[in-house]
C-alpha cells in the first residue's frame, strides 16, 4: 500500500518534484508507449494541449439505447429471433396478392407483441437513464478561478482539481493530492465497485500533501503521464463511486472522466444464460416450422393436381374459376409454379401453428414469476435486510431441475462471521468450548445427551464469568489466561509476544467511537484477532502511517500502559504467500519480524531454536482442523540493524520498480527476510454454520439433488464441517483421494517434477479405479458412498485423460467434497460436472472466488454475505443465506418449472388445435388458401382470446402449496427427471391439439351442413361456419386450460371465462360494424347464430367431446399412473393434509408415506 | 462494547444513532400480501373418483336428452332430395352431357314427378344443393366487390373482380365478379294433383344483406353481356337489394356440398300428393362433374334434417355413462394403485437415500 501512488507517474514539469527518486527515472521506459500515452495537465484543463488532446468528459451514460437509435436498435434485437423473422416476412409477403388474409390482420399482432417487449426494453431503459441523471447531477466542489466552487459531475474535465469531502462518492478517477490528514493519506470504500467493505488506505505523494487551501493552488501545476484507461481495478487511483472514509476531505486531480474510470470500463453485462426448457423449446418451434412446411407442401400438391385438371383438352372443367382468363396464381397451364406460389401462401395461412405471442408471454410471466421470488417474505433475510433477488429472470423454470449443487463452503455454508475459539500457545492449549462440528462428532458417535441445538452456542462451556453480552467474533473461553491470569502461566513471555503478534501484525483500521474500539478489517479473521487481542489486554487503538499503538496490560505492574510500535514495513498478504508480516521497531527500539501464516508455509520457515514446541502445535493444529477450525500459526524474529538495512534497500528497489515482474521481484525480496522465525503459537478461529443448514442440505438430499461441496479449507477440516451440515451421514462409505503417500513425499523430497507429476497421475488413476470398484461391489446392498478429493488430486483428475473416469465415479457418489480448491478449479469441476452428466447445475457462492464457478455453472446463485457483491454481482439469483436455497429450489424452483412447461404445452397446443382447423377447412375448399375465418378473428386469436389464461397459468398455477412441497422434496424430482416437459408429454399435448382440430370441424361441419340450421330455413354458409367453428375452438382451448389448472384463483376464473366472453363481445361489436369493415363478420352473431338452436348445441358438442379425450386421460393417469404431485394432491383431497397449518404428521399417513418410499427405493 | 467491533459492516461506520431503528424505517422487507406470498384464496379442483364419476354421469344425464330431442326434431322434419342433374338430360345426350348442357339449341325444360311421402305444413322450404361446387375456393371467394353492391358511387370499384371486372370497353361490370357472373340459373315451377303452386322468395336472403350489403340504387349493367357467359342474367330495372336469388348466391357456402334457398311454398303439401316439378335444366355442373338435387324441406326448432346431431349427442352421452360405469367398477375392484406412480430413476434415489440416512419427512 506505500507504494500505491506508484507506477508509471512522470511529474516533469512539477517545480517540486527536483528530487525525484531515481529508481522513477529508471523505469519510466514505458511511458508514452503503447497502453501508457495518457496525459493529464492538471489544474490547467483549457491548456491548449490539453484540449488538443480530447479526452471524454465526465458524462456517464450507461443505457442501451438512446433516443435516436431505439428504434432501429431494439427493431434489430427483436428480429434476431428465428420465429420473428418469420412472422416479419410473413408480414411484408401480406402485402401481395399471395396472402390468404388482409395484411393488416397480420400486421397488427405482431405490432403487439414487438410492441409490448420493445416497451419493455423502453422502460428498464429509462430506468438506467434516470440514474444515470441523478449520477451526471450531483455536484461536487471544483477549483476554478482560484476558489473552489460546486459543479456537476458531468462537468468535470481531465485535470481539474477537486475537493471530496468525508463520505462523498469520488465523481471521476482521481490521483490523490492531499488530504485532511498531514501524512496525505486517506480511506476509501469500495463497496460499489467490488463489494469490498473494508477500508482501504491511500497516499498521496509527500511533494503535493502540502497542497491544503484554495491559495496553494493558485501556484500547482502538473503534468500527469500515466497507463491509458483499463479495466485494472487495482492502481493507484481513487476510483469512481467509491466512498471517502475517515477523513474530512481531500484534493485530487482529475485522470479519468466517464466512460474512462475502472468503474466503467469494469461494466460488463451478466452473462447470458438459457434455460434447458427454452433450448427445447426451440426445438419444438422447429418441429412445428416443419409440419407447417410438410402441410404447406401436401396442401399445394393438391391444390397444383386439381388446378391442371381445370383445363383439360379445351374444356374446362371449374369454368366458375374461369381457368381461361387466370392470373398466375390459379394458371392450369402452369400449374407447377401455381403450386409452388401457393405453398408460399400455405406458410403463411397455417402460420398460426406458430405461437406468434409465445415469446413474449414467455417473458412476461418470467418477469411476474421473479417479482414473486423477489417479494417471498419467507426469503428474507432480517438481519442483514436482505430479500432474495432473481437478477435475471431467463432461468426461473431451471431452478426446477437442478440435479447437482456445487457450494463453496466459507460464506457460503458457514457464516463467514469469524470467532477466536482456540489458540495454542507454546505448546499449550488454550480455549475450551465446543465447535458444531465436536457436537456433530460427538453426535455421530452416538452420544445423544451430549447433543445440544447445533446453532445455539456458548452452552455449557465451563466458562462461569459473566460477560454481559457477548462480543461478536470472540469466543474463547480459558480462565488461565483471560483477565490477565496470563502473567501467572508458564510460558508467560510467549504468551505476551503471542498476543502481541496479533495487535500488531494485521491491516485493520481502528475506529474510535464514544470510547469503544471497532475495527476495519479486510478480512473477518483478522477482525477476530484484533479482537481477541484486545479482550485479552492488548487493546490496538491507533495506526498511522508509520506507527501501531496499544494499550497494553503491563506483564510486571499488572496496569495498562501505551505502547507505540514503529511500523517500518508491511508484507502484505497474498493469497500465493498465505502469510503476512510486519516489521516494527519497538519501544525498546529493538527490530521485530511479526508473521503469521498457514501451518504449510509457516513451518518450513522457523529456525532450528524455534521449533521448540513444533510437535505439540502441530498436533493442535491438527485437532483443531478436526474440529472444523481454520488455524493460523504465529511466529516472529529479532532481526539485527544491518541486516534490516540491506534488505530494506533491495526491497524498496523492488517495489518501486515498474518492471513486468514487479509483484514476483516484492515477493522474493519478502522471502528473504521472512525466514528463521521463532514459533510462538497457532489461532483457532471456527467460521459458524449458517442457520439451518445442516436441515436444508438434508432436505435437498432428500429431494435427490447431489450436492458437491467445493472448498479451500483442509481435508480434515473438510469433512468434519461435511458431517456438521449432514453432507456426510453415518453408514456413508468414505472414497479419499488423496496425494499424501508415502512414495509420493519420497518423490517430492527428491524434487523431480516430471516424476512426480507421473507418480501422481498414476496413483490417481489407481485410486478412482479402486473406488470405482468398491461402488461396484456395494451396489447390492445400497450404500451410498461420499468422495472426497484434494486439490492437488484434483488437478490430476481434471486432466484429459482422466476427468472422464473421475466424472463417472464422482457422479455415482451422493456427496462429493473438494478440498483445498483454487477458484479455477472450482469452475472447472463446475464445467466438468456440467458437460460430462449434461444435467443442470447449480452453483452457490459468495466471495469473488466463486465467481468463475457461478458463470460456468446453468445457474448461479450469490449469497449475499460479509464478503462484498461480487458474487452477487455475477449470480442469476442472489440469498442471503444458504438454507433460503431450499425454499428457492423446492418451491419456486418447482412452481417455476411446472407453470412454464405446462404453460408452453399448452401454448403449442392450442395453436395447433386452430391452426389445424384451418386444414382441414382447405381439405374441403380445394386447398385454395382460403381461411376458414375472418381475418379479424384469426388476428385476436393468439393476443386476445387466448392469451390471458396462458399467461395466469404461467404466473399463478400451483400443484400443491409451498408447504407441502417443502414437506415431500421427492416432489422435485419431477422437475430433474423433466417429467412434465419430456417428449412424450409435449408430443402427447401435440396430438392432443390435432385431436381437438379433428372432432371441432367434422363434428362442427357435419352437424350444422348442409341442412337448415334455424327454424327459418336458412343455411349455413360460410360465414356461419366459420363463426361456429371459432366458437367452439375459443371455448375448447380455454375450457382446457380450465382442466389442467390446478389452482383456482379468481384472476383465473376472471381471465378464462372472460375470455370466452369476450369473444362474444367482440363478435357482438365487430358485427356491428360496417359491412366493409367487418365483411364476413357482419351481424353474424346478432343475425344467424344467436337465434339458432343448433349453433349452440353444436357449440356444446365440439367443447364437450374436445375435452373428453384429455378428462377420461387424466382421470385414469391419476387414479392409476399418478405422478407424485397426484399422489400428494390426493392426500391433502382426503383430508390427510393441509395446506395451511403446519402440525405434525399422524402416524398412519407417515407409515404410509414410509412404505411409499421404500417402495420407490425399491424400484 | 460496540457488538458491531470488528466487523467490516458499513453500519458500524456510518455512525448512525440507532442503526436498528433506521434499518427498520427503510427495511426491504418485501411487503406481505396474499397475492405477493401466492397465498390467494383458491379452490384446487383435483380429479377425484367422486369427481370423475359423477362428472361423466352429468354428461351423460345432460347428453342423452339434448340428443334426443334433436333427434326426435330431425325425424319430423320431412325432407324430399330429388336429383335431377342426369334425369334431366335426354338419353341421346347422355354421353355429352357436357354439349347438352353448353348448347343453345336443346330444350332445357324438364319436368319430374313425385310423391309426397308424409304430410308437409307449411313453410315448405325449397332448395337447390350443388355438389362438388367450390364456392369457398380462394379465388371465387376473393372475386366480388363489396362496395360496388353496395352503393352506386362506388360503381367502378371493380379492382378486386378479376377477371369479371369490366367489359372489353373497360365500362365496369354491375354486379362484378366471379361469383355474380356463376349465378345459379335452374328454375323450377310446382304443381301439385295439377294445380300450380306459387313460390315465394320472400324473407330467403338475410335481411341484413338486402339492407346493408346490397345497394338499391344499385342496379346490374354490363352484366353477362359479352363473351363467355357464366349463369343467370339479372333484370336490369330491379336494383340490387331486391334481387333475392343473387343475394343468396352470393352469401358463399362454406363447403363444396351446399344448399341454397330457392324459395317457399307456403301451403301445407298432403302425403301421398303428387308434387309436379317443371326444371329448366340451365346451369353447368357436368363439366366438373357435381350433382344438382332439388330439395324440399319443413323445418323443426332444431332446423332441417340431419340426425348427426341427435346421434352424437346420444353416442357421446352413452359413452359418458359407459366411462362412469367402468370407472366405478374399476375403483370397487382395485381401490387403490396409488403405489404404481412415479417411478424415479434408479441412480438418482438409491444415491441420495441411502440406507443409512434417516427419512424424515416433516
Amino acid at each position: 500500500m506505500v507504494g500505491g501512488t506508484g507506477r508509471g507517474i512522470r511529474f516533469s514539469k512539477l517545480y517540486s518534484f527536483s528530487c525525484v527518486r531515481s529508481s522513477f527515472r529508471e523505469d519510466r521506459s514505458q511511458i508514452g508507449q503503447k497502453g501508457y500515452t495518457r496525459v493529464v495537465h492538471c489544474n490547467d484543463p483549457d491548456d491548449p494541449e490539453a484540449v488538443q488532446l480530447n479526452y471524454r468528459g465526465n458524462y456517464v451514460s450507461t443505457t442501451k439505447y438512446t433516443a435516436v437509435n431505439f428504434l432501429p436498435k431494439s427493431l434489430f434485437e427483436q428480429f434476431r429471433r428465428v420465429a420473428n423473422i418469420y412472422f416479419l416476412v410473413v408480414a411484408c409477403v401480406s402485402f401481395s396478392p399471395l396472402a390468404p388474409y388482409s395484411a393488416l390482420s397480420v400486421l397488427a399482432p405482431l405490432l403487439v407483441v414487438i410492441g409490448a417487449t420493445m416497451a419493455k426494453e423502453a422502460v428498464e431503459d429509462w430506468r438506467r437513464r434516470k440514474q444515470d441523471i441523478e449520477a451526471n447531477n450531483r455536484r461536487v466542489q471544483v477549483y476554478r478561478n482560484n476558489s473552489f466552487c460546486k459543479a456537476k459531475w458531468k462537468d468535470l474535465r481531465v485535470g481539474d482539481i477537486v475537493k471530496v469531502d468525508k463520505d462523498e462518492f469520488f465523481p471521476a478517477d482521481l490521483f490523490l493530492l492531499s488530504s485532511s490528514y498531514e501524512d496525505g493519506i486517506c480511506y476509501v470504500e469500495t463497496m460499489n465497485l467490488d463489494g469490498e467493505t473494508n477500508l482501504k488506505l491511500k497516499h498521496a505523494l509527500e511533494e503535493t500533501s502540502s497542497l491544503q487551501d484554495e491559495k496553494s493552488f493558485q501556484q500547482f501545476k502538473a503534468v500527469i503521464q500515466c497507463e491509458d484507461p483499463n479495466e485494472d481495478l487495482y492502481s493507484f487511483i481513487l476510483l469512481r463511486d467509491s466512498k471517502l472514509r475517515n477523513t474530512d476531505y481531500i484534493h485530487g486531480v482529475v485522470i479519468f472522466t466517464g466512460h474512462d474510470t475502472k468503474v466503467m470500463q469494469n461494466a460488463t453485462d451478466p452473462p447470458s444464460k438459457r434455460s434447458k426448457i427454452e433450448r427445447r423449446m426451440d426445438k419444438i418451434v422447429y418441429i412445428l416450422f416443419s409440419t407447417l412446411v410438410l402441410i404447406s407442401f401436401i396442401g399445394s400438391v393438391f391444390f397444383g393436381t386439381e388446378t391442371r385438371k381445370d383445363i383439360s383438352g379445351g374444356k374446362y372443367r371449374r369454368w366458375y374459376l374461369r381457368p381461361d382468363d387466370t392470373t398466375v396464381f390459379y394458371d392450369p397451364q402452369r400449374p407447377v409454379l401455381a403450386a409452388f406460389l401457393h405453398f408460399l401462401t400455405g406458410l403463411m395461412l397455417y402460420g398460426y401453428l406458430i405461437p406468434i405471442s409465445l415469446y413474449v408471454s414467455i417473458e412476461i410471466v418470467k418477469v411476474l414469476q421473479s417479482i414473486f421470488i423477489n417479494q417471498d417474505q419467507d426469503m428474507y433475510y432480517e438481519e442483514t435486510d436482505k430479500p432474495a433477488h432473481a437478477r435475471t429472470s431467463n432461468l426461473n423454470e431451471e431452478l426446477g431441475q437442478i440435479d447437482t449443487i456445487l457450494s463453496d463452503k466459507t460464506g457460503t455454508l458457514t457464516c463467514n462471521s469469524m470467532e477466536f475459539v482456540k489458540c495454542s500457545i507454546a505448546g499449550t492449549a488454550y480455549g475450551r468450548g465446543m465447535t458444531e462440528v465436536e457436537r456433530a462428532l460427538a453426535r455421530r458417535n452416538d452420544r445423544p445427551h451430549e447433543v445440544g441445538d447445533a446453532s445455539s452456542d456458548l452452552l455449557g462451556d465451563g466458562d462461569e464469568m459473566d460477560l454481559g453480552k457477548p462480543i461478536k467474533g470472540f469466543n474463547f473461553r480459558d480462565e488461565r489466561i483471560m483477565h490477565g491470569r496470563w502473567v501467572n502461566e508458564p510460558h508467560a513471555d510467549a504468551i505476551q509476544k503471542f498476543f502481541r503478534v496479533l495487535a500488531i501484525c494485521h491491516t485493520a483500521i481502528p475506529d474510535i467511537n464514544e470510547g469503544e474500539i471497532s475495527y476495519e478489517a479486510e478480512s473477518p479473521d483478522e477482525a477476530a484477532f484484533v479482537i481477541a487481542a484486545r479482550e485479552l489486554g492488548f487493546e490496538f487503538f491507533s495506526r498511522k502511517q508509520t506507527c501501531i499503538s496499544l494499550h497494553e496490560l503491563d506483564h510486571e505492574s499488572g496496569g495498562k500502559v501505551d505502547r507505540t510500535y514503529k511500523l517500518l514495513h508491511v508484507l502484505e498478504f497474498k493469497s500465493s504467500r498465505k502469510r503476512m508480516s510486519v516489521i516494527v521497531r519497538n519501544p525498546e527500539n529493538q527490530l521485530l519480524l511479526l508473521s503469521k501464516g498457514a501451518d504449510s508455509v509457516m513451518f518450513e520457515r522457523l529456525s532450528k531454536e524455534g521449533r521448540m514446541f513444533e510437535a505439540q502445535t502441530r498436533e493442535h493444529i491438527r485437532n483443531y482442523a478436526e474440529a472444523g477450525l481454520r488455524t493460523l500459526v504465529l511466529a516472529y524474529r529479532d532481526l539485527d540493524e544491518e541486516e534490516y538495512k540491506a534488505w530494506e534497500e533491495e526491497f524498496s528497489r523492488a517495489k518501486t520498480s515498474v518492471a513486468a515482474d514487479h509483484d514476483a521481484l516484492v515477493d522474493a525480496a519478502c522471502d528473504k527476510i521472512e525466514r528463521d522465525l521463532i514459533l510462538l503459537g497457532a489461532t483457532a478461529v471456527e467460521d459458524k454454520l449458517q442457520k439451518g443448514v445442516p436441515e436444508c442440505i438434508d432436505r435437498l438430499a432428500q429431494a435427490g439433488i447431489k450436492i458437491w461441496v467445493l472448498t479451500g479449507d483442509k481435508m480434515e477440516t473438510a469433512i468434519n464441517i461435511g458431517y456438521a451440515c449432514s453432507l456426510l451421514r453415518q453408514g456413508m462409505k468414505q472414497i479419499v483421494i488423496t496425494l499424501d503417500s508415502q512414495d509420493i513425499d519420497v518423490l517430492r523430497k527428491q524434487g523431480d517434477k516430471e516424476a512426480i507429476a507421473k507418480a501422481s497421475c498414476e496413483s490417481i488413476r489407481k485410486q478412482i479405479r479402486e473406488g470405482k470398484s468398491q461402488l461396484i461391489s456395494a451396489k447390492e446392498n445400497s450404500v451410498s458412498f461420499a468422495l472426497i478429493i484434494d486439490g492437488e488430486s484434483l488437478s490430476f483428475a481434471l486432466n484429459k485423460n482422466l476427468e472422464k473416469s473421475f466424472l463417472e465415479l464422482a457422479i455415482d457418489c451422493a456427496s462429493v467434497i473438494c478440498c483445498r480448491s483454487s477458484p479455477k478449479q472450482k469452475a472447472l469441476v463446475t464445467r466438468l460436472v456440467k458437460m460430462g452428466t449434461g444435467e443442470t447445475t447449480l452453483a452457490i457462492g459468495d466471495g469473488a472466488n466463486d465467481v468463475g464457478m457461478l458463470q460456468e455453472a446453468d445457474i448461479g446463485v450469490g449469497v449475499s454475505g460479509v464478503e462484498g457483491m461480487q458474487a452477487v454481482m455475477s449470480s442469476d439469483f442472489a440469498i442471503a443465506q444458504f438454507r433460503f436455497l431450499e425454499r428457492l429450489l423446492l418451491v419456486h424452483g418447482h412452481w417455476c418449472y411446472r407453470r412454464i412447461s405446462m404453460m408452453i404445452c399448452y401454448f403449442f397446443y392450442k395453436n395447433i388445435a386452430f391452426g389445424f382447423t384451418l386444414f382441414w377447412f382447405e381439405a374441403y375448399a380445394s386447398f385454395s388458401g382460403q381461411p376458414a375465418y375472418n381475418d379479424w378473428y384469426m388476428s385476436f386469436y393468439n393476443v386476445f382470446f387466448t392469451s390471458l389464461p396462458v399467461i395466469a397459468l404461467g404466473v399463478f398455477d400451483q400443484d400443491v402449496s409451498a408447504r407441502l412441497c417443502l414437506k415431500y422434496p421427492l416432489l422435485y424430482q419431477e422437475g430433474v427427471q423433466n417429467i412434465l416437459f419430456s417428449w412424450p408429454r409435449i408430443l402427447g399435448w401435440m396430438s392432443n391439439g390435432v385431436i381437438s382440430s379433428i372432432i371441432i370441424f367434422f363434428f362442427t361441419t357435419k352437424s350444422i351442413i348442409p341442412q337448415a340450421f334455424r327454424r327459418d330455413g336458412q343455411v349455413t354458409d360460410f360465414e356461419v361456419l366459420g363463426a361456429t367453428m371459432y366458437t367452439s375452438v375459443v371455448w375448447a382451448v380455454n375450457c382446457q386450460i380450465a382442466l389442467s389448472i390446478n389452482y383456482f384463483t379468481w384472476i383465473q376464473h376472471f381471465f378464462i371465462w372472460g375470455s370466452i366472453i369476450f369473444w362474444y363481445i367482440f363478435l357482438v361489436i365487430y358485427g356491428s360494424l360496417s359491412p366493409t369493415v367487418s365483411t364476413t363478420a357482419y351481424r353474424v352473431l346478432v343475425e344467424a347464430c344467436a337465434p339458432s338452436v343448433l349453433y349452440w348445441l353444436a357449440t356444446l358438442l365440439g367443447v364437450i367431446s374436445t375435452l373428453l379425450p384429455y378428462f377420461s386421460y387424466r382421470a385414469f393417469q391419476t387414479r392409476f399412473r399418478p405422478l407424485y404431485h397426484d399422489i400428494i394432491q390426493q392426500k391433502r383431497s382426503e383430508g390427510l393434509e393441509t395446506d395451511d397449518t403446519p402440525n405434525e404428521l399422524p402416524h398412519r399417513v407417515r407409515d404410509k408415506i414410509q412404505h411409499l418410499k421404500m417402495g420407490l427405493r425399491r424400484s | 462494547m460496540d457488538p458491531n467491533g470488528g466487523s467490516s459492516s458499513a453500519g458500524a461506520a456510518d455512525g448512525a444513532s440507532d442503526p436498528a431503528a433506521a434499518r427498520r424505517r427503510h427495511s426491504k422487507k418485501p411487503k406481505y400480501s396474499r397475492f405477493t406470498q401466492q397465498e390467494l384464496p383458491a379452490c384446487k379442483p383435483i380429479l377425484t373418483p367422486g369427481w370423475v364419476i359423477s362428472s361423466f354421469i352429468f354428461v351423460g344425464i345432460i347428453f342423452i336428452p339434448i340428443g334426443l330431442a334433436s333427434l326426435f326434431a330431425s325425424e319430423r322434419v320431412v325432407e324430399i332430395v330429388h336429383r335431377y342433374d342426369k334425369d334431366c338430360v335426354p338419353a341421346s345426350y347422355r354421353n355429352d352431357m357436357l354439349a347438352y348442357i353448353q348448347s343453345n339449341e336443346t330444350n332445357k325444360t324438364c319436368t319430374r314427378t313425385f310423391l309426397v311421402p308424409k304430410q308437409m305444413k307449411s313453410p315448405v322450404y325449397i332448395y337447390y344443393q350443388l355438389d362438388n361446387f367450390y364456392q369457398n375456393h380462394r379465388r371465387y371467394v376473393k372475386s366480388r366487390s363489396d362496395k360496388q353492391l353496395r352503393s352506386r358511387a362506388s360503381e367502378n370499384d371493380t379492382s378486386s373482380c378479376d377477371p369479371e371486372d369490366v367489359t372489353a370497353n373497360k365500362s365496369a361490370i354491375v354486379p362484378c365478379g366471379l361469383i355474380a357472373w356463376s349465378l345459379f340459373n335452374d328454375t323450377y315451377g310446382f304443381s301439385v294433383n295439377n294445380t300450380l303452386l306459387g313460390v315465394s322468395k320472400k324473407n330467403i336472403a338475410w335481411k341484413s344483406d338486402q339492407q346493408h350489403k346490397f345497394g338499391s340504387d344499385v342496379y346490374p349493367k354490363n352484366f353477362q353481356s359479352g363473351g363467355l357467359i357464366g349463369g343467370a342474367k339479372l333484370n336490369s330495372s330491379i336494383p340490387l337489394s331486391q334481387q333475392v336469388d343473387l343475394i343468396v348466391w352470393m352469401r358463399t357456402a362454406a363447403l363444396p356440398t351446399f344448399r341454397k334457398l330457392y324459395g317457399k311454398i307456403e301451403v301445407d303439401l298432403e302425403a301421398n300428393s303428387e308434387l309436379t316439378v317443371v326444371i329448366e335444366n340451365n346451369y353447368n355442373t357436368y363439366s366438373f362433374g357435381g350433382k344438382k338435387k332439388l330439395v324440399l324441406s319443413t323445418t323443426s326448432w332444431i332446423g332441417g334434417k340431419n340426425d348427426f346431431l341427435g346421434i352424437a349427442y346420444i353416442t357421446l352421452g352413452g359413452l359418458s355413462l359407459f366411462l362412469a360405469i367402468s370407472f366405478l367398477l374399476i375403483y370397487i375392484i382395485k381401490p387403490s394403485q396409488i403405489l404404481q406412480g412415479y417411478v424415479p430413476s434408479k441412480r438418482s434415489m438409491t444415491n441420495v437415500i441411502g440406507p443409512g440416512h434417516k427419512i424424515c419427512m416433516s
